[in-house]
């Protein structure tokens, strides 16, 4: 070759030059995951009462009267 | 030897099929790296002009340098690509006087991917930093003005006022 036999290979960042900006990637990895989203459960009215099935029966709705009063054939 | 040159017994010996081929060459080494430097290269070049124009062109391609705008290259380790340049005055003249080349000499910044060579320098990015010589390419040309003209269309002047500080 007429510029004689290649040596080693480098890199000049210049200082009287601006250095060119890289090409844009195509995909980028975002520095840190981004967290999940969770969308917010309203409260709703029907969230109080039992859902219309059950299969195992173990809906027991709150006690809305006082519990009766014993009778006497009932005393321990 | 036998027929078609194949002797018996003689498998170590390359096949006469082989022949006609050459050997199979080592697989290329990479060039050893120079990391990174800080701050552009010097190089020397000679360039064609377009005298009507004052326009540099690049010797071995119908390459325009424009004013004010890098060359560009792409340097590989053992190929002819990239920007060339001369490491010293001396084989840029040399060139001109070897190939009876009529043109413009002077140096040139480099930066970027480069590849060193004994002499030279093959880079990724080049800019005109001096036109220092002008060789006249007929009697029309007067050497003294077309250099004037060359230096003003690319705002530079010799390489002693580009060595110059400040």
């Amino acid at each position: 070759m007429e510029l004689g036999e290649p040596l080693r290979r480098g890199t000049v960042v210049p200082t009287r030059h601006p250095v060119r900006a890289p090409e844009p990637q195509r995909e980028t990895i975002p520095s840190s995951p981004r967290p999940m989203q969770y969308a917010p459960i309203p409260a709703t009215p029907e969230m109080a009462s039992p859902p219309e099935f059950m299969p195992f029966g173990e809906w027991l709705p709150e006690p809305t009267s006082p519990e009766p009063s014993k009778t006497p054939e009932q005393v321990d | 030897m036998g027929v078609l040159g194949f002797q018996v017994g003689g498998l170590s010996q390359p096949h006469p099929i082989n022949l006609p081929f050459p050997e199979p060459r080592a697989p290329a080494v990479p060039l050893e790296s120079a990391g990174i430097t800080v701050g552009e290269l010097v190089g020397w070049r000679i360039w064609r002009v377009r005298t009507r124009e004052k326009l540099l062109v690049s010797y071995s391609a119908d390459a325009i340098w424009l004013p004010g705008e890098p060359m560009e290259g792409k340097p590989s380790d053992r190929g002819h690509h990239g920007v060339w340049a001369f490491k010293d005055a001396r084989r840029a003249l040399a060139k001109i006087i070897n190939e009876r080349f009529w043109g413009a000499m002077g140096t040139v910044w480099l930066w970027g991917d480069y590849v060193e060579h004994s002499i030279g320098y093959r880079a990724q990015f080049a800019e005109v930093r001096s036109i220092d010589r002008f060789f006249v390419t007929d009697s029309t040309d007067d050497e003294a003005s077309v250099l004037a003209a060359l230096r003003a269309r690319y705002g530079v002047g010799d390489d002693q006022a580009a060595t110059a500080p400040g």
